[in-house]
């Protein structure tokens, strides 16, 4: 009988310390940097900072309309709805500083709705 | 060959009269469909699937199974991402597991997510001081009794509704999930050192309670199994324990178990009984509901609570106003605590006090004399089926404008970046939202239906005669029309 006991507890521990465990491991090997972008009337935040090379991840959240959001030519994700937070993986390559913009047109300031993406080498 | 005979398919008169359903014939039926006292002993047809249910595995393994999500979820509420969809413990608690509960397991299953439940088996090992075999010896906890006055669902329908006043942050904000279910991880094991048994589960679980109250309507049940091999069985192992397994840790008997209420489907009795007597049964939905045995206002008031809630949920999160959404948030103190006043009002007051005035005209029409607080609570029952009913359509609508969500976490179930599975990029893609409105009216006709019916037969059973019941339930059924209609519209309108 004392051997169903141990075996039940491993996989108590198992599940109890080994998943966290493993989630932490496989974060460290990953390392993905996560920046959340707040689209709100008339204001895009904050100025993104990433390093050339690395995979990073823009978590883009409208907070009040439906907004849109475009990096120069590169990328435009045309709608991004209140609630509902659109992710984007990008991988920059030439450092540098880069203009985004608002590309579904929000509101009487639409036009003035602008941020910065810096590429650091 | 199997000598021992097959149970029969019906219920037999000597199990009606105990289990309070004296009342109804073989040839009753829910909606001239479903025979109220057919029964189907799946332990009778597959006998490998007794031995399944007899296993002290079969409960560990379930449990582990529960942990093996909740873990990671509760990681992810307390470190992960603070965005609700693109966190774990939002997708899988608020849409994935909601929506599973109130769509498949407790209209089939009855309260078989107890059986799964992560959240009292810390508790309960500490308790027992083992996993699986019992040992023999002194428990680690106090073994108190639950007090005799809170031995009821008021504890469970208070505790419901406190949390119930923060459902707008805690169906949005990862960090305040997690710190509620570690809340009640904490709660259950404190209880478990001081309470015998399963106190938490039955007199404390915020989910049990309506879990309870709704699994009336199951179309599956854990019986004893012919109740006449039991009668004559004195040793009542069920109640007692064996050296090898656990008296009911539900406190219930399962020997006279009228109903699905307090069965935590924790397999116990079907370890004990020495006559393997016990059975997982289907049935007709809501056999439980003309069961007339331990009946109470305070189940009564669960049925309110539910059924307002569902209505204020509702027309908090899908309706067009902005503000009612802003005040659940907390966005400011005064919209929050008008919310509150509200919701408070709305399922302890206002639906209890609209109930009481159709029972009293149903009463007044009848022109029989009945007690009133016997009418109101015998046919508070009939409010399970709409309820039920206004939750999956409820369900509905948050599983299938939301549900693409659990796959994008699957892969990055802490919103950290990761893609373990190839589809963290999966986009916010709601289906089937052209047939979803159908889909509600569908469910909220078969409660209006089912629950009208009801009302029809525990009015017949509580006045034993024809006419009165029918003039004393004509006011019901407008009330409960007049539910579905506002449900109707607050879905589709």
């Amino acid at each position: 009988m004392r051997w169903k006991e141990i075996v039940a507890g491993l996989m108590v521990a198992g599940v109890l310390f080994g998943i966290p465990a493993a989630a932490i491991a496989y974060q460290n090997s990953y390392a993905t940097q996560v920046i959340p972008v707040k689209l709100s009337q008339w204001k895009i935040e904050p100025e993104i900072h990433v390093k050339a090379g690395t995979k990073t991840r823009l978590l883009l959240i409208a907070t009040d309309v439906t907004h849109g959001f475009q990096i120069g030519r590169l990328i435009n994700i045309k709608a991004i709805y209140p609630g509902h937070p659109q992710e984007l993986i990008v991988t920059a390559v030439d450092p540098g500083t880069y203009e985004i913009s608002c590309s579904n047109t929000c509101g009487v300031d639409h036009a003035k709705m602008l941020g910065k993406i810096v590429v650091e080498k | 060959m199997n000598a021992q005979p097959k149970p029969p398919n019906r219920m037999p008169e000597d199990e009606r009269m105990i289990r309070g359903m004296a009342a109804f014939g073989d040839d009753e039926k829910f909606l001239g469909l479903f025979p109220v006292t057919w029964r189907y002993d799946l332990t009778a047809r597959f006998p490998g699937l007794r031995k399944v249910l007899r296993s002290r595995w079969t409960s560990f393994l379930l449990q582990i199974a529960g942990f093996a999500f909740f873990m990671p979820a509760l990681m992810a509420g307390w470190i992960g991402s603070s965005v609700g969809n693109a966190n774990l413990i939002i997708v899988l608690v608020w849409i994935f597991w909601w929506s599973a509960l109130m769509l498949l397991m407790v209209p089939f299953a009855s309260r078989i997510w107890c059986a799964i439940c992560p959240l009292p088996s810390l508790g309960e090992w500490l308790s027992r001081k083992t996993f699986i075999v019992k040992p023999g010896g002194k428990p680690l906890t106090l073994g108190k009794k639950w007090p005799a006055a809170l031995r009821n669902m008021w504890p469970v329908n208070f505790v419901f509704l406190a949390l119930a006043l923060f459902s707008g942050i805690l169906t949005t904000k990862p960090i305040v999930t997690a710190a509620m279910l570690t809340g009640m991880v904490l709660v259950s094991l404190g209880t478990a050192l001081i309470y015998e048994k399963r106190t938490f589960c039955r007199y404390l679980c915020p989910v049990g309670g309506f879990l309870g109250l709704y699994s009336n309507f199951s179309t599956m049940e854990i019986r004893s199994n012919p109740y006449s091999e039991c009668r004559g069985h004195k040793q009542k192992e069920c109640v007692v324990g064996t050296a090898e397994a656990y008296a009911c840790p539900w406190m219930e008997a399962p020997t006279t178990m009228s109903r699905n209420t307090y069965c935590g489907m924790c397999l116990e009795c079907f370890r004990t009984c020495s006559l393997d007597n016990m059975s997982v049964r289907l049935r007709a939905p809501g056999a439980d509901l003309l069961v007339d045995k331990h009946r109470g206002l305070d189940e009564s008031w669960k049925a309110f609570i539910m059924l307002g809630a569902a209505g204020i949920y509702s027309a908090t999160m899908m309706g067009p106003w902005g503000f009612l959404k802003d005040w659940a948030n907390m966005k400011t103190l005064s919209g929050y605590l008008t919310y509150v006043g509200i919701l408070g009002l709305t399922v302890m007051v206002v639906v209890p006090a609209l109930w009481a005035a159709a029972i009293w005209a149903g009463r007044a029409l009848a022109g029989v004399e009945m007690p009133f607080r016997r009418l109101f609570t015998n046919l508070g029952y009939s409010l399970v089926p709409i309820g039920l009913m206004a939750w999956i359509a409820f369900s509905f609508a948050i599983l299938m404008p939301n549900g693409s969500y659990m796959i994008k976490v699957i892969s990055d179930p802490m919103g950290w970046g990761w893609d373990l599975f190839g589809t963290a990029g999966f986009p916010w893609t709601p289906f089937g939202l052209r047939v979803m409105p159908y889909l509600q009216v569908s469910c909220l006709l078969f409660g209006l239906a089912y629950s009208a019916d009801v009302v029809w037969k525990l009015a017949r059973q509580t006045y034993g005669d024809k006419r009165p019941a029918a003039l004393a339930a004509i006011p019901p059924v407008v009330f409960l029309t007049g539910v579905t209609a506002l449900f109707t519209w607050l879905f589709v309108g």
